[in-house]
């Protein structure tokens, strides 16, 4: 694995506003991009890799929560779907069928490395939460993520990959429904699901007031 | 409509993902519950897009993320997942073919050949006779007097 280390071989922070300033490709572009690709031409899948590396390393960054990690995994979903390219039948789109790949390839990344379902962490509840009358603005944000972060990886892989695709990639939800295999219903029903249980889990950790019952 | 049915309203409408229910969904607004699910839905993505930095690869680590894929494009696909499933697939195919030949050739089917130890009948001036054949059938019959024979076989257990 050859991945440079943040300040290597870029100037500023590498971090840019969740779900902003994503270039939208042109829908015949891509399918000719794609079916170039297909034909072996090693340009066309580059410029494809070009667009939508971010996509698939975000994706993946929110899964394993490590640069280097994440960094491999994209990596794998590129070289899977170069491999896989004759069987994409165009009936998604091409960020679509990356994003699925990356989920499933993530999933089985983290049960092999038996982080796919992350015990509860009591410590990680504040103490006296109970009693705090509302959010505690009083956490950084550093904290503040750590804690989304930590009620997160408590959710199940279809719940957090349902919020994620949302929250933090922004993805509609028909795109969610492509990503994940199911129905727009389906999607709504996880969806609301991960926010609940969202809510009871940062409610215990004192961020967030009025718990639902799950 | 109930309060989880509302709540997905409430989403679908928060997420701009809700159409002609929207008008719906803007009566019920006015509900404190809902006002209270709302604030919570903007606080939650709030929080998250204030520390949802997005990870990126910028252009100058492009090469290096390319020339990685390369790397593994050149060096031949793992196998381990085929091989799990040639595994699997010829341990059933044993199975099945142990299975079979075991039914068909009778093994651990008639274990133990039937032996018939004594015979006797309680009708009056009936008689009774045994035999055991050599495939370890046997066969037991009773003759009665102005009857015809009556026939018991069992290849196995007791004979009734």
């Amino acid at each position: 694995m050859n991945v440079p280390r943040d300040g290597a071989l870029h100037p500023g922070p590498d971090l840019a506003p969740a779900a902003a300033g994503r270039d939208v490709p042109d829908a015949g572009d891509e399918q000719a991009l794609v079916e170039r690709a297909r034909t072996g031409h090693d340009d066309a899948f580059e410029e494809l890799v070009r667009r939508y590396r971010n996509d698939v390393f975000s994706l993946a960054y929110r899964y394993v929560h490590n640069r280097e990690e994440a960094w491999d995994l994209s990596q794998d979903v590129f070289v899977k779907a170069h491999r896989s390219l004759r069987r994409f039948r165009g009936d998604a789109k091409f960020k679509t069928w990356l994003l699925r790949i990356t989920a499933n390839h993530s999933k089985d990344f983290l049960k092999k490395r038996r982080l796919d379902t992350v015990p509860y962490n009591d410590a990680l509840e504040a103490p006296g939460a109970a009693s705090v009358a509302g959010p505690d603005r009083a956490y950084e944000a550093q904290e503040l993520g750590q804690l989304i972060q930590a009620a997160l990886d408590t959710l199940s892989h279809k719940h957090r990959t349902a919020f994620v695709l949302r929250e933090f990639e922004g993805l509609s939800y028909e795109e969610m429904a492509g990503v994940m295999g199911c129905s727009v219903g389906t999607v709504m029903s996880r969806l609301h699901h991960a926010r609940r249980k969202l809510r009871n889990r940062l409610t215990r950790m004192g961020v967030a007031q009025g718990a639902h019952d799950e | 409509m109930n309060n989880e049915q509302l709540e997905r309203r409430l989403e679908c409408w928060f997420d701009g993902e809700l159409g002609s229910d929207a008008e719906a969904v803007q009566a019920a607004l006015s509900q404190s519950e809902c006002q209270a699910y709302l604030a919570w839905l903007r606080e939650l993505r709030e929080h998250t897009r204030a520390v949802a930095a997005r990870p990126a690869i910028n252009d100058a680590q492009f090469p290096a993320f390319m020339a990685g894929i390369r790397n593994k494009l050149e060096a031949p696909p793992r196998r381990h997942a085929q091989l799990w499933a040639l595994a699997s697939l010829t341990a059933a195919a044993l199975i099945v073919a142990v299975s079979l030949f075991l039914m068909f050739n009778g093994a651990g089917g008639n274990g133990t050949a039937t032996v018939v130890e004594a015979v006797e009948t309680q009708i009056d001036g009936a008689t009774v006779n045994a035999y055991s054949s050599d495939d370890g059938s046997a066969t037991v019959w009773v003759t009665e007097p102005d009857e015809e024979d009556a026939w018991v076989s069992d290849t196995q257990g007791e004979i009734w």
